[in-house]
């Protein structure tokens, strides 16, 4: 408890620095334009907020469907526990992944002309589309929480009743638009590096959301473990490390086939940028957390499980920004011989967004029924000094297991 | 009948005539030897060769399926019949999709300002269809057929400027062209109705085949485009987009989008067949067990 | 560029992290002051989860999806031995009986042998808390958590054990026992003078200053 306090206090005051510097950047951002705010450039219209907040966050938040459709889809009831921290991740990173695309927005106040003005054949129309009511699906898929928080019998009894069509009206959505956020790049062949451009990037994309969705629960789970004392059972967490690992093979695999027919490995021993990138992406993603899954003691502990995961957490974030922006690096230098940077204020509102989604889970899991430990306990005191009765006084006290910190 | 523009770069001096019409034409102010930004929709870049110099006009290539209208998510961006690209104001919500997915890297933004504009070459197509009846509003604007005011590029065309565009825009013929092509005094920018102007490219590289390389530059590029160009030096020593490929970009995204209502249905009814097959052995388990209870609370 | 500042840049907050907590348990002394929430879950006070299954031999169980059981140590045991510095488990797939001593614990000099609360067989043990028994005494009932057993008879089993309300009568009774034991053992030097002086007695760690004897007693009357 002391040293989590200490912790706290540090990385509050680290937090409070993001968000100033922030909210700087949003004043400049709205006040003053893009140019004001960002280093993006007519060579490099999409920057960090692309692709970070939106590409990058849309993956992160894949845990959602991934587990929601493990346990309400496939009935593998064991997973429960791990239902509504992942739908709770999701919900709160689509959100946020909206909030980082309202700064991207050139015009953010049109945004609902999606609605209006559809064009079928654009990917990002369909992305749009999708997001739009994954967004109110994950808020129906997570509303039994706040609900069961609030005691409203009736609502929950509805919300139980659709809760199977909601699930897999979840699944068809994410599905279609975890995997266009690849296709969005598939109309510009001629300008990414042939490691990360593929006709499969729709595939790859899907894929390896599902792996990352599997790795982000774990990784929550480890962090409000050690944050709020509210987890999941290690064999659980094993279970879906296991998964996560299983389903990393075969995306790499697929990979592996893809640059071979592709004609890409060519590259692999030239020593550019690109390539050493790629084994950064590949170590991270998958052979860091094989080796650390199979080590003895590691594998089998909450920590091993925790780096692990957040191993493919990080190479996901290769994987994406990877695709977003390093492939596109030789192709606007040659071109117009500059190269993109995101500016101090994309930095500070990128990392106060994800600062803001670690502020709201640790609310969620603070406040509503998040992790099954929610259990209240009594805490009996032992007082040394005897009150009325002699040297055996006590006196229980009840306490709600929330206020344990 | 779809409009082009054919370059002819042999004949150009490099004068800077055409760049400076685009300024005038959309009231940008006057920059010689301009890059492209969101006021400069044409360059002009002097290039050293063994021929000497040879100045690489670059625009909008008007591509005959262009990549940034099949990218736009809201279709503010659109392949008019007359062969223009042009962009809807009202409808862009500043993704800047376009700006990512064009092979040529045309559209520019308006970085500095709060209400941005994707701006690019239109073929001066609002400005080809302003005409002198047009009616004028209380305050000066020019109004549409629909009582709508005069839109180009978001921006209201004033009455006093109207005539300038007119002239800018229209040829000795009396015809009316892109103000590009009826400031060029060689005649190296041609505008015109498209079949017509392949013809015309065609016989100048088969009539000439010593001056010109053997290729119309934009004829087969990313599927084919609106604007050619002819030229004496290969284009890739002039700096030219030479590896877009000839298919229709669009056509890669097009092959996953299409796919979507099959993928749906099928992956619908997988899910729900699964669904459906967990629950009931899920459901039959229950029971299974609540037999097997009744049975030991009896036998008890 | 990009791609690679952002993991940098994540690795560095993770080392940060790392650190801090690394340095915060080396040196408790730099951590800020407890707040009155620590203190109300400080060595003096006993917690008492309203969903754990408590064995009369200070173990407890918890049901976990219908068909598997979590095995741990109570708070009470936890704290009379100040703590725990080793542990040793019976191994994977092994057969456990209700009341048979399979659990050992240790801190200090002192080793107590605990209970299974259920029989049943072991599907597996808790790692992490065998390699940092520290995570024992900050929770015994979450991630202290020492052994997870598929039930062999668990309705018979359950007849034994405390529970809700039932559970915190008990212990209370088992603290006014526990009290009465070391007033009885009171004549060893070690505890006059340094608890008898209030009336009370601080019950973190007092096993470690009573002799072996007592402690084979302590086992004897209060583990069994």
């Amino acid at each position: 408890m002391k040293q989590f306090l200490s912790r706290i206090t540090f990385w509050k005051a680290t937090a409070g620095l993001f968000l100033l510097g922030g909210l700087v950047t949003t004043v400049i951002r709205f006040g003053w334009g893009l140019g004001a705010s960002t280093n993006l450039t007519d060579e490099t219209p999409w920057g960090l907020w692309i692709g970070f907040d939106v590409v990058t966050g849309v993956g992160l938040a894949a845990g959602g469907f991934t587990l929601a459709g493990i346990v309400h889809v496939f009935h593998i009831k064991r997973f429960e526990p791990v239902v509504r921290p992942a739908i709770l991740t999701a919900f709160l990173g689509y959100c946020l992944v909206i909030v980082g695309l309202l700064f991207d927005l050139g015009r953010p106040w049109s945004i609902w002309h999606a609605l209006i003005y559809q064009n079928p054949h654009s990917v990002l129309f369909e992305v749009a589309m999708c997001v739009m009511i994954y967004t109110s699906v994950l808020a129906l898929e997570f509303s039994p929480v706040v609900l069961e928080r609030f005691r409203l019998q009736k609502a929950l009894k509805v919300i139980k009743y659709v809760t199977p069509v909601l699930i897999i009206l979840g699944i068809l959505l994410s599905m279609l638009h975890q995997s266009s956020l690849g296709s969005l790049y598939l109309i510009v062949p001629q300008k990414m590096h042939p490691y990360w451009y593929s006709p499969m990037l729709p595939v790859f994309f899907f894929i390896s959301a599902v792996a990352v969705g599997l790795g982000m629960t774990v990784v929550e789970s480890y962090l409000s473990a050690r944050a709020f004392q509210k987890t999941l059972e290690t064999p659980l967490l094993r279970d879906l490390s296991k998964m996560m690992i299983g389903v990393l093979l075969v995306y790499f695999t697929m990979r592996g086939i893809d640059l071979v027919r592709r004609d890409a490995l060519g590259f692999l021993f030239d020593g550019s940028f690109e390539t050493m990138m790629l084994y950064l992406e590949v170590s991270l993603m998958l052979i860091i957390p094989l080796i650390l899954f199979n080590l003895r003691n590691w594998g089998r502990s909450r920590q091993g499980m925790f780096f692990s995961a957040f191993s493919v957490v990080l190479g996901f974030m290769t994987n994406r920004l990877n695709v977003t922006m390093t492939s596109l690096e030789a192709y606007y230098r040659e071109n117009f011989g500059v190269s993109y940077f995101p500016g101090i204020g994309e930095l500070m509102v990128t990392i106060s967004i994800v600062t803001l989604g670690f502020v709201l889970f640790g609310l969620a899991v603070k406040y509503l029924p998040i992790f099954p430990d929610h259990e209240e306990e009594t805490v009996l005191r032992l007082d040394t000094k005897p009150e009325n009765s002699g040297p055996h006084a006590m006196h229980a006290r009840p306490v709600p297991g929330l206020n344990r910190h | 009948m779809p409009h082009a523009i054919l370059v002819d770069l042999t004949e150009c001096v490099g004068c800077g005539a055409c760049t400076t019409a685009c300024q005038q034409v959309h009231q940008f102010p006057e920059v010689e030897n301009p890059t492209m930004d969101a006021q400069n929709f044409t360059t002009l870049r002097a290039i050293e060769t063994e021929d000497g110099e040879v100045y690489a006009r670059q625009m909008c290539q008007h591509c005959q399926d262009p990549a940034c209208a099949s990218a736009c998510l809201v279709g503010a961006l659109e392949k008019t019949r007359d062969g223009a690209v042009t962009w809807a104001a009202n409808k862009c919500i500043g993704c800047r999709y376009c700006m990512v997915a064009c092979p040529f890297d045309i559209p520019k933004y308006e970085w500095a300002s709060n209400n941005p504009k994707v701006r690019k070459c239109t073929m001066c197509y609002m400005e080809r269809q302003l005409t002198t009846d047009l009616k004028v509003d209380a305050e000066g604007y020019v109004l549409d057929r629909s009582g709508e005011r005069y839109d180009i590029d978001g921006h209201n065309v004033k009455a006093e400027d109207r005539d300038m565009i007119i002239e800018l825009t229209t040829n000795a013929d009396g015809k009316r062209a892109s103000a590009c092509s009826v400031a060029c005094p060689m005649n190296s920018t041609m505008f015109g109705d498209r079949a017509a102007l392949i013809g015309e490219a065609q016989r100048r590289i088969k009539d000439n085949p010593d001056t010109y390389v053997q290729k119309i530059y934009g004829l087969k590029e990313v599927g084919g485009t609106s604007v050619f160009y002819l030229s004496s030096v290969p284009f890739e020593d002039l700096g030219f987009y030479t590896n877009v490929g000839t298919e229709n970009l669009p056509d890669h995204t097009w092959r996953v989008l299409e796919k979507i209502p099959d993928i749906v249905v099928t992956a619908g009814v997988a899910l729900g067949a699964v669904y459906w097959i967990t629950n009931r052995r899920e459901e039959v388990r229950k029971f299974e067990q609540d037999v097997k209870n009744q049975r030991s609370q009896k036998k008890a | 560029m990009v791609a690679l500042f952002v993991i940098l840049f994540v690795v560095l907050l993770l080392g940060i992290d790392l650190f801090i907590q690394a340095r915060s348990k080396r040196y408790p002394i730099m951590a800020a002051a407890p707040s009155v929430a620590a203190h109300a879950h400080g060595r003096e006070t006993l917690r008492i989860p309203k969903s754990v299954f408590f064995h009369p031999g200070h173990t407890w169980a918890r049901l976990q999806d219908g068909d598997a059981l979590e095995i741990g140590i109570d708070d009470f045991v936890q704290k009379a031995l100040g703590g725990v510095d080793r542990i040793a488990l019976p191994a994977i797939g092994e057969f456990v009986r209700q009341g048979d001593p399979v659990i050992t614990v240790g801190h200090g000099n002192r080793q107590l042998h605990l209970v299974a609360p259920a029989s049943g067989y072991v599907r597996s043990v808790n790692h992490d808390a065998v390699e940092n028994p520290g995570m024992v005494s900050e929770n015994p009932y979450r991630d202290g958590w020492l052994m997870m057993v598929e039930p062999a008879e668990l309705a018979r089993n359950l007849s034994v054990l405390h529970v809700a309300e039932n559970a915190v009568t008990w212990i209370k009774e088992e603290v006014k026992r526990f009290r009465e034991f070391l007033n009885a053992s009171a004549a060893q030097p070690a505890l006059v003078g340094e608890a008898m002086l209030d009336g009370g007695v601080p019950m973190a760690g007092v096993l470690a200053q009573l002799d072996e004897q007592h402690v084979s007693d302590f086992e004897k009357q209060f583990l069994r």
